[in-house]
């Protein structure tokens, strides 16, 4: 027998970053397992086909990096963490093109999705973007003709635009043709052509709080997330209501902008991944809430017609900016809370601008002196602060 | 998992809670260290063959600001220097003293009558706590005189019996088996600082010593006092003097203040009863209330030890290690304990426990950033930072941070989900921007 050295503490808290992976796996089977019912086969042969390239890919690379301390470093995450990822990106596919030309771009994508993203900055933990969302955007670019969404076998509808392209086609009021055509519990419950996992609101709800009462992610950048966009888009609306056309019920119009398209999907499983978060209380408050007005901008701004990975990934890169140690603080701060009003009146000030373009002067003026106002009081508070240190 | 980490769930203190402690007092030899963690100088004015009383001023130690005298814990025959483990990790000088058992006292020890201790002013007490060489006896070791020859108006008197790190339960067992000598050192200190309240905490799960301490407040000769027990939280690190006083006062003190400017003076309850011995009787810590715990340990247990036996004679009391495999020797809680390789280990006045563990491999993933650390530093720092600071070893970036503040509590490695042992990077970061 051996006295060992160690040093304090000599105990640890029985957690793991297995457990957490596993967590995310568990929360995403509701989904999965809806997917597989609604595309059969498509979507089965899809998702295996992401799973297994984003682990074979982490672990040749792995190997490849470290040719002789691989044994040392190979462990179960670098099995798990590739295929969360994998699993995300296969249920942000669409699935109106070919089998064969969809399953060609899905190795494609994934291999070089998760090489760039993830294996070249260090692998697990060290990459700065989220690999699911960067392999989507690469998706989007390079098989942009692959974009066809097709609908559920469960479900007697038709092929074709997503309920965001209608709008997108047909301005805000549009939002009123789709819901025409599709009810509000046929976009909570899944009715609707989209990607393979996102269409169903339900399933992903049931997931995000299994995550959050196993503590296996933090709500704070999902809360913030949803509630700048739920904020943002209900202004928004209330202006478009009030100064254009007051045939716009705002409440019905959040309903609906939150309820379709990935904005639930990127809340519950892309804005959680810790490793590409701030690990501040108010730094990923912050982050979340960057992300949400940014879908709102790209929803109502941009010729997309939805970004959440889009966002996820501008935001991802605002990390270290967001955790530089000159400013991070780990406790809520006053100019965090002034900070996060300021971005969502900024984003309902642009986006309210872009959607009703001839009436903007009044609605700009208020909301252009208000972020004025609001920078200069952070900036007094920033100096005040100073002189006190 | 991402959640702030408050409180330690284990059952470890069940292992030796409820067993009534057992005395100890008689081992064969008894070493005192000539220097420790607060004094890095010591002289010793007896040489080999002399014959020593409890109490006998044997020797000098010098801090930076203040000096301790070293005091005879066990009567008999000096028999030279001898190299020993003190619980600072260093291998100091300690004076070895053969037992003759016979427990001879020196002739200033004795009982001092009331009349008299209710005629000392501050100066008396102060001087006699300094005679009697009194540290705090909860690890610190600050010396006791220091903060009792305070200048601030005192209010109230804190006595710290939460012991929040698990495993340990010496000061719980001091607080059932004597409750009185604590409400008795309390007294006293509250006359010495010239204080209105005296208050003891502990945690809200020590239901039996909340009863005890109650019932003990009752009595007579405790009356016309101001005395409370006050529950305060259970989770780690309650027992930080900033927590406790948070806690039960609702007084926040920014780090690096004394708690004395905000008119509070805390005392651990082990230094309490040094307190009350040494007024009454006139007697330094000779004894003190000691645990032997772990899993490593076949029949762990509480003692009432003399100060200076070595860990060794306590570990064999306990039946030995429980089996062949790696052991882990702590000298001191399991979060903030100092480690031994070495069996030449002595308990000090300012040990309370030794835990025996059995090694437990553990594989350092990379970090997944996920925060948990810094949601449950408890001082509000942000380890993962510190560390990534320390990687890269940008010193603007870690004095920026505020590492100064950490106070190594542990929790950052307890919590962290990757079992990073964050702690130590904690350290070295305090080695670089020193």
């Amino acid at each position: 027998m051996n006295l060992a050295y160690e040093t304090s503490p000599y105990i640890r808290k029985d957690v793991s970053v297995k457990r957490m992976m596993i967590d995310v796996l568990i929360a995403l089977t509701p989904v999965t397992v809806f997917a597989c019912i609604q595309f059969k086969l498509k979507a089965i042969i899809l998702i295996l086909i992401s799973v297994s390239t984003m682990v074979l890919t982490e672990v040749i690379s792995l190997k490849v990096q470290n040719k002789k301390e691989f044994k040392n470093k190979f462990t179960i995450n670098n099995i798990l963490a590739p295929s969360i990822s994998g699993l995300i990106f296969a249920l942000l596919l669409p699935t109106g093109a070919s089998l064969g030309m969809l399953c060609y771009a899905t190795f494609i994508c994934a291999f070089v999705g998760i090489f760039i993203s993830k294996m070249v900055f260090g692998g697990l933990g060290s990459n700065i973007f989220n690999p699911a969302a960067a392999t989507r955007i690469i998706f989007t670019v390079c098989f942009s003709s692959l974009l066809v969404y097709g609908v559920g076998a469960t479900f007697d509808t038709f092929a074709g635009a997503t309920v965001l392209e209608t709008v997108k086609n047909g301005g805000i009021m549009a939002y009123k043709d789709a819901l025409a055509e599709y009810s509000m519990l046929d976009l909570f419950i899944g009715k609707v052509p989209g990607c393979i996992g996102e269409v169903s609101s339900l399933l992903i709800l049931i997931g995000a709080v299994y995550l959050f009462v196993r503590k296996s992610a933090d709500w704070r950048p999902m809360i913030s997330m949803l509630l700048s966009f739920t904020v943002t888009m209900f202004f928004v609306g209330l202006l478009y209501m009030g100064l254009v056309n007051n045939g716009l019920n705002p409440f019905e119009f959040t309903l609906f902008e939150v309820l379709s398209g990935g904005l639930l999907f990127g809340v519950a499983f892309m804005i959680t991944d810790p490793v590409t978060s701030p690990i501040t209380k108010g730094g990923r408050v912050l982050y979340g809430c960057l992300a949400g007005c940014l879908v709102a901008i790209m929803r109502l701004c941009s010729g997309l017609p939805e970004g959440v990975a889009y966002a996820i990934l501008i935001v991802n890169a605002c990390v270290p900016l967001i955790d530089y140690y000159k400013w991070s603080k780990s406790k809520y701060t006053f100019s965090l809370f002034l900070t996060v009003i300021l971005i969502v009146a900024s984003t309902i000030a642009i986006c309210g601008g872009a959607v009703m373009k001839k009436n903007f002067n009044i609605v700009g003026i208020i909301f252009l002196c208000s972020i004025i106002v609001g920078l200069a009081l952070l900036i007094y508070i920033k100096r005040r602060g100073a002189k006190h240190e | 998992m991402i959640e702030k980490t408050r409180i330690i769930k284990s059952d470890s203190k069940t292992l030796t809670r409820d067993l009534p402690s057992i005395r100890y007092v008689d081992p064969d030899y008894v070493y005192l260290p000539t220097n420790n963690a607060r004094c890095n100088k010591g002289e010793i004015y007896i040489k080999e063959g002399d014959h020593v009383n409890i109490g006998d001023k044997i020797g000098k130690t010098f801090g930076s600001f203040f000096e301790l005298p070293i005091l005879a814990t066990a009567s008999g025959e000096y028999v030279g220097l001898k190299k020993m483990f003190h619980r600072s990790g260093k291998l100091v000088d300690c004076i070895c003293i053969k037992n003759d058992k016979k427990d001879t006292f020196a002739p200033r020890l004795g009982i001092v009558p009331d009349e008299v201790i209710n005629n000392y002013t501050q100066e008396d007490f102060v001087r006699i706590t300094q005679e009697n060489g009194l540290g705090g006896l909860g690890g610190s070791g600050f010396p006791t005189y220091i903060k009792l020859a305070t200048k601030e108006k005192i209010d109230v008197v804190l006595a710290n019996g939460i012991e929040c790190e698990p495993y340990l339960t010496s000061d719980y067992r001091m607080m059932i088996e004597y409750p009185r000598r604590i409400w008795r050192g309390i007294i006293y200190v509250m006359k010495a600082v010239g204080a209105k309240r005296g208050i003891v905490c502990i945690k809200k799960k020590y239901e039996p010593v909340f009863r005890t301490l109650s019932a003990v407040m009752k009595e007579e000769e405790f009356q016309g006092y101001d005395l409370s027990v006050c529950n305060v939280g259970n989770y780690y690190p309650q027992g930080w003097e900033l927590e406790m006083i948070k806690s039960a006062l609702g007084i926040e003190v920014p780090q690096g203040v004394l708690p004395s400017k905000y008119g509070i003076i805390n005392f651990n309850v082990a230094t309490i009863v040094g307190i009350y011995k040494a007024i009454r009787y006139n007697m330094p810590v000779v004894k003190r209330f000691f645990t032997v715990t772990g899993y490593g340990v076949k029949y762990p247990h509480n003692f009432r030890i003399r100060v200076g036996t070595p860990v060794k004679e306590l570990i064999d009391l306990c039946g030995g290690y429980t089996d062949d495999k790696d052991k882990v020797v702590v000298l001191g809680g399991p979060m903030m304990g100092k480690c031994f390789v070495k069996e030449n280990v002595i308990t000090s006045r300012t040990s309370t426990s030794v835990l025996v563990f059995n090694k437990e491999e553990r594989k350092e993933e990379p970090c997944v950033r996920c925060g948990s650390c810094v949601y449950s530093c408890p001082a509000g720092l942000q380890p993962v930072q510190i560390m990534n600071a320390v990687k890269r070893k940008d010193k603007e970036a870690i004095k920026k941070l505020n590492i100064k503040s950490c106070v190594e509590c542990g929790m950052c490695s307890y919590t962290c989900t990757s079992k990073i042992h964050v702690t130590e990077y904690m350290r070295k970061a305090k080695i670089l921007v020193r």
